[in-house]
């Protein structure tokens, strides 16, 4: 949370220049959003100052995010950064097992969702332990079985098939 | 005198009624529980307890949620002493006096200074809100739509500008909150706006899956991998090992009542929650102290101060909440969407219209944080042993949790692609530094700001100057610009230099 200053580079390394464009990326992303969000919020009806319409919030937000867009790209030429590093591993299992979740909730039921959920977002972590992840899937998919649908009512299967 | 009596009676009677005391209960044992385990904030915890709430009453369902907020406050100190790993944010400063302090054999004195401090810093602070909330609400009454838009600029702009970082990309995530919270109908006309077709965006994006994207599925992302932390072997903590001598106890008071100043006063604020309070507290402890060179190495005074700062700006934070029903800051405008749910508009007048919910769950605080006391030092023993399990088994349960919390919300699977989306934009947040608090602020308080906004200009003929106008108002609008300066004035300064050289 808090920049560190160990973390700091030295002025004008290749890791720096990196570094630094990779935020003038990000800050650039910012921008695009407000754009695109702009472009769309011009389509609805502006209304008047005395009567702002439905587009009017949208476009003076929009606005408002390209320019604080700007500014961060600017402030990034100078400011201090650090190193960015995007591990993919634990992105992509924890993303595969959230979509894996969403996909089966409803179709096969909560038991087989979370035990898809559990062993594919605990690929993430380099470390694996087979046995012992298993344990908690069995253990997630029976406790919040009973917890959630059992006891809240939430309206779905432990097992059902479509 | 005696509605202020009547109204205590009031609460207690609220607060003490056996579900009261129950939801109570367990939430400030999941509050302490969660904020114990590195990895799992505040506003996770509450977000996850959030569909649950949907079963209860919204009083015990609002005392559950802030015994969570509370109770993590609590916890969270626990893995900063002995793992030195905070276990949550606003416990970071806690490591830096309270690891040494465990490392020469006194984990049990650091963890009953951090007890005893959090419990004094919260009973402070709950005085506190006890005499300003009710008086600010019926000064608030008279808030027209320009006070309530120039308020809440203001507690978004504190809430970006006064983070660590980049007080521009604070400001730039309010504003992409704002963005997200415009999704959904517009109250005024009926016109869908960025739905993109898309039905179940009629409602908007829902609170659930938008916090639990940004602080749960976030959080975990950024924590897999990391190594656990130096595990200390403390042997058992007795009772006996814990009690401060009577020099110690001296050294005690002074820090902690310096600390709940700061942390009453930092917390009251719009926009500052317990996190910036601790950091400030611990600054003014070593600037003050005539051995600063103790610092670092297991001063008692850098425990007590910070933890009874964190817990009473965690305590005074529910002034501005509910006395004008602005949140300071996340957790308290999660708090607020958990009211709006339940169907109370938060505002001045929740205090004269809801006596009860107010009374009680001010009362309750009282009963939380007793019941965290008596809990805290007993279960010790136990926290520390949930800290062992690997976090390569935990997070995965954790993802469950998050996934069903999202779904039973409103049974809605899109909410579930909603989680990991907000998921993967938060991951990326962080690896840049764009704070996620000012964004779900924004994202909260966005539709209330432009319902006031077009409000304020329709009475105002179209006149934008009626935010000058008002007083009240004008005193917001100086506020936040005051704060706007404040944090770019060290930007400002470098940038010039640079021209000058």
């Amino acid at each position: 949370m808090q920049p560190s200053g160990d973390e700091q580079m030295q002025a004008h390394s290749p890791d720096e220049r990196r570094a630094r464009r990779h935020e003038q990326i990000a800050a650039g992303v910012v921008m695009l959003f407000g754009l695109v969000m702009g472009a769309i919020a011009y389509g609805y009806p502006m209304g008047s100052l005395a009567r702002p319409g439905p587009g009017f919030g949208p476009l003076l937000i929009a606005g408002l995010i390209v320019v604080l867009g700007a500014a961060v790209m600017f402030e990034m030429r100078h400011a201090a950064v650090r190193p960015f590093s995007l591990p993919l591993r634990p992105l992509l299992a924890v993303s595969a097992g959230i979509l894996a979740f969403a996909l089966l909730v409803e179709q096969t039921g909560f038991i087989p969702a979370t035990i898809a959920l559990v062993l594919l977002s605990g690929l993430g972590e380099r470390r694996l332990s087979g046995w012992p992840l298993l344990g908690v899937a069995v253990f997630m998919a029976l406790f919040g079985s009973a917890v959630f649908i059992w006891g809240l009512g939430v309206p779905l299967k432990a097992v059902g098939l479509p | 005198m005696t509605d202020f009596l009547s109204n205590l009676m009031l609460g207690l009677q609220t607060a003490l009624s056996p579900s009261a005391l129950l939801f109570c209960f367990i939430g400030v044992t999941v509050g302490t529980f969660v904020g114990a385990l590195p990895g799992l904030g505040p506003l996770a915890a509450i977000s996850l307890a959030l569909p649950i709430t949907y079963y209860l009453d919204p009083t015990a369902a609002l005392i559950m949620l802030a015994g969570i907020f509370y109770g993590t406050q609590y916890g969270g100190a626990i893995a900063s002493i002995l793992l030195n790993l905070p276990g949550t944010a606003t416990a970071a400063v806690t490591c830096i006096d309270g690891y040494p302090l465990a490392r020469q054999g006194k984990p049990g004195l650091a963890l009953f200074t951090t007890a005893i401090s959090s419990f004094f810093g919260s009973s402070f602070a709950i005085l506190l809100v006890m005499g300003f909330a009710p008086l600010i609400a019926s000064f608030a009454l008279a808030f027209g739509s320009a006070e309530y838009f120039s308020v809440m600029i203001l507690g978004l702009v504190a809430a970006s500008t006064l983070t660590v970082g980049s007080p521009l990309k604070g400001l730039a995530m309010v504003a992409f909150g704002l963005a997200i919270g415009l999704a959904g109908t517009d109250v005024d006309t009926g016109m869908y706006r960025f739905t993109f077709g898309i039905l179940e965006l009629s409602d908007g994006f829902s609170l659930v899956a938008v916090a639990m994207g940004l602080f749960g599925v976030a959080e975990i992302l950024c924590n897999i991998g990391l190594p656990d932390g130096e595990r200390l072997n403390h042997g058992r903590i007795s009772l006996r090992s814990m009690l401060p001598s009577r020099k110690e106890w001296r050294q005690y008071w002074a820090p902690a009542t310096r600390g709940a100043v700061v942390g009453s006063f930092v917390g009251a604020l719009p926009g500052t929650g317990p996190g910036i309070a601790s950091f400030m507290a611990y600054a003014l402890e070593k600037k003050i102290s005539k051995t600063p060179q103790r610092f670092g190495h297991g001063a008692l005074e850098g425990i007590a101060s910070p933890e009874s700062a964190n817990n009473a700006s965690a305590q005074a934070a529910f002034i501005p909440t509910l006395s004008l029903g602005i949140p300071g800051d996340a957790i308290m405008a999660v708090l607020l969407g958990a009211m709006m749910i339940h169907g109370i508009t938060p505002g001045p007048s929740l205090i004269s219209e809801h006596p009860a919910m107010f009374w009680g769950l001010i009362m309750s605080f009282w009963i939380g944080n007793i019941l965290l006391l008596i809990l805290n030092i007993p279960l010790i023993g136990i926290w520390v042993r949930m800290l062992t399990i690997p976090y390569h088994l935990l997070y995965p349960a954790v993802l469950v949790f998050i996934c069903i919390g999202v779904y039973s919300a409103d049974n809605s699977v899109f909410d579930v692609y909603i989680v990991l989306i907000f998921g993967v934009i938060g991951y990326f947040m962080r690896r840049f530094d764009y704070p996620a608090a000012p964004l779900l602020l924004g994202f909260i308080l966005g539709p209330l700001l432009e319902e006031h906004f077009r409000r304020a200009l329709l009475l105002g003929r179209g006149d934008p100057a009626v935010f000058l106008e008002r007083p009240i108002s004008l005193v917001f609008v100086i506020l936040s610009l005051l704060f706007l300066l404040g944090s770019f004035l060290p930007l400002i300064r470098r940038l010039a230099a640079r021209s000058e050289a």
